[in-house]
């Protein structure tokens, strides 16, 4: 009898659970619209090693950096005796070359001079001594031996105009298209350091150059053309050891193609955060990873919500590198008359709205690295900006609607120039700039010359795919 | 008491000299949806555009045919108890001197601007509140087309209703039911 009764009731429970089962399952069932899924451009990263390039800058204005001096501010000898050690633990080989007019390769121990003055000298044969120029193209050509290697450029960077006008800027400019579209980046290190020597090729007015040695203090910079990864771990290094309390001495600028870190849905970065404060979740809330790590959001709401999604720029940005100037948002917004996923799928109810771009974006502080990018999702549809309605009363109410939308890095900014911009000075300014009689001296257009580079960049810099999400709810009263 | 009832009649049959175009609009509105004129009209003339929104406003429309066939019961019994309450309570008035009656044309007026108040908010009620998801689909110029046309038609249907049935000594304090001829009722 006992035995009977708890047959049937395992036999009751039994149907009951399978019953149950089938609702959840019904009630589970998906019912998004048809879509394809726009793909990341971001490169992957290459994380074999390969061989390092340092480019060390032979000419007589670099002297002044390795000579003995008052000043306690030498960092030169050290910086350069660390990065020689760097440059073997981010490759798999180094080699070491000289430049001037010409570029020459030299071996171990003559690169170890780098911080001796006479690596700048010719005691020999002085008449045929490569040190009067520093022509930055040539040393950009070498590039062009190894598109997967590391380039580390030793220089003042101090550039005469003609070497930024016609064919030697073009010169310039093809093997930088060559390094920027192989997905290379370039890190430009600048370090003020004391300086005790002449500095050569000084433009004045009326034509002709002229020396100036009473200078106690100017920069040099390196320039790592290669790997964000590299880039970065250089940099990183440099500043932990020599540049943690002493930010006034040291700039840093990285010239990209490709200022995006990373795309957040391969990642899985977006959370339901991004979209709402936990303080003001909708009803019904649910977040969840769906096909290829799209984000769906699947929510009720009245109509008085505005929908206001976020991105860190620390998360998509790389350190230092010029920004975002604008984004593009490639948006679908599908509805439905029927809200339940059965009739949906049955009647095949959703319905691609004929809208263009819908929603807007905005920033509190225009370039900044440290911001957020916030995405008004839907804003458009409020045809009158002045009256600050939520977009949402401009759909309809008792419908589903399943809104798609893709963000894109479109233009890159241009912040690099300005961070240089107070060691700089121009071919026009240099002779006044003398006559001053200045300790600290500037290096002539160097920020000419960085907008060079971020001008090459820019040609190079293709739209690329932030973020994709997926938002569907139902609009209530 | 005889007389009263006479007036209903009477008001009744002005009631029906319009009314039956709306008891057809009506069932019209409940059996729903048909790709026709009346159809056309409605997605040319009273609704948004649903097509930038990849809709059909024939999948749309059942539930804003509803909507206007609810509104319609609501508005025609608004004017046939109007009009009858009218016609009724026209018996009651204290007429008791020639040109007395011209006296009640005050109190016409007034129950009358009652009347049209009471379908203008009823059509506003329909059309605009959230009560009602379909009023969504109605364009402001559709509004104002509805509320004019409804407004016009349902007094007119009163107006007849009420010069047919109005007693015949209370005849002045209605506008031109006096032109009625005195044999009439």
């Amino acid at each position: 009898m006992m035995i009977k009764k708890i047959s049937e009731l395992f036999i009751c429970f039994f149907i009951f659970t399978l019953l149950f089962s089938f609702t959840y399952l019904e009630s589970k069932e998906p019912c998004t619209p048809d879509f394809v899924l726009d793909t990341s451009t971001i490169p992957l990263n290459d994380t074999d090693k390969n061989p390092v390039y340092v480019l060390f800058d032979g000419s007589l204005s670099m002297q002044g950096f390795v000579n003995p001096s008052d000043q306690d501010t030498n960092l030169y000898v050290e910086v350069i005796d660390d990065l020689q050690q760097i440059a073997e633990t981010i490759g798999n080989e180094t080699h070491y070359l000289r430049f001037g007019r010409f570029v020459k390769s030299i071996n171990e121990s003559e690169a170890a001079r780098a911080t001796d003055p006479s690596f700048y000298t010719c005691p020999q044969d002085p008449a045929n001594c490569d040190n009067q120029e520093t022509r930055l193209d040539e040393a950009i050509k070498t590039t062009q031996l190894n598109k997967d290697a590391t380039y580390i450029i030793v220089t003042d960077l101090f550039i005469e105009n003609k070497n930024l006008i016609g064919g030697k800027l073009h010169q310039l400019k093809k093997p930088l298209n060559k390094v920027l579209d192989g997905g290379k980046s370039i890190g430009i290190i600048g370090i003020m350091n004391s300086f005790n020597g002449t500095i050569y090729g000084i433009p004045i007015s009326g034509g002709g150059v002229t020396t100036y040695s009473r200078a106690n203090k100017r920069p040099f910079y390196i320039m790592i053309i290669g790997d964000q990864k590299n880039i970065h771990k250089i940099k990183t290094k440099l500043e932990k050891q020599y540049f943690i309390n002493n930010g006034d001495e040291y700039k840093f600028s990285l010239i990209t193609s490709n200022p995006i870190i990373q795309n957040l849905n391969i990642n899985k970065k977006i959370n339901g955060k991004n979209l709402f404060k936990t303080k003001n979740q909708p009803s019904e809330f649910k977040f969840e990873y769906i096909k290829s790590n799209l984000p769906l959001y699947q929510f009720n709401t009245n109509q008085k919500r505005h929908l206001k999604f976020t991105i860190k720029k620390t998360e998509i940005l790389v350190p230092g590198s010029n920004g975002i100037a604008n984004y593009e948002i490639k948006e679908i917004l599908w509805n439905s008359s029927e809200v339940k996923c059965k009739k949906i799928n049955k009647n095949k109810t959703w319905k691609k709205a004929k809208l263009d771009t819908i929603s807007t974006w905005d920033e509190k502080i225009p370039g900044g690295l440290d911001d957020e990018v916030s995405i008004y999702l839907l804003k458009k549809l409020n045809v009158n900006p002045e009256i600050k309605k939520s977009p949402l009363m401009e759909l309809w109410r008792g419908f589903r609607y399943f809104h798609l939308v893709n963000v894109y890095a479109d233009k890159p900014g241009n912040i690099s120039g300005n961070k240089f911009k107070d060691w700089s000075i121009t071919k026009a300014q240099a002779q006044k700039f003398i006559e001053g009689d200045p300790v600290v001296f500037k290096t002539l257009n160097l920020v000419k010359l960085v907008k060079v580079l971020n001008d090459v960049a820019n040609e190079r810099f293709k739209p690329t795919l932030i973020a994709s999400i997926a938002l569907d709810f139902n609009l209530t009263k | 008491m005889l007389r009263i009832f006479k007036s209903l009649t009477y008001s009744i049959f002005g009631l029906m000299s319009l009314g039956w175009l709306s008891v057809i609009f009506i069932i019209f509105m409940f059996v729903g949806p048909e790709p026709n004129r009346l159809l056309d009209f409605f997605e040319n003339n009273l609704i948004v555009d649903v097509r930038k929104y990849g809709q059909e406003f024939i999948y749309l429309a059942k539930s804003l045919y509803i909507l206007m066939g609810t509104m319609n019961i609501v508005l025609l019994a608004i004017a046939l108890i109007m009009s009858l309450a009218w016609s009724a309570l026209s018996h009651r008035l204290n007429i008791d001197s020639p040109g007395k009656a011209k006296i009640y044309a005050i109190h016409w007026l007034i129950y009358t601007g009652v009347m049209l108040a009471i379908i203008v908010a009823i059509t506003f009620y329909f059309t605009t509140s959230t009560r009602y998801n379909a009023a969504q689909f109605l364009s402001n110029g559709g509004i104002t087309i509805i509320l004019f046309s409804q407004t016009i038609y349902y007094f007119l249907i009163y107006y007849i209703a009420v010069i047919v049935g109005t007693a015949r000594f209370a005849r002045s304090s209605v506008l031109f039911a006096n032109k009625l001829p005195g044999n009439f009722l």
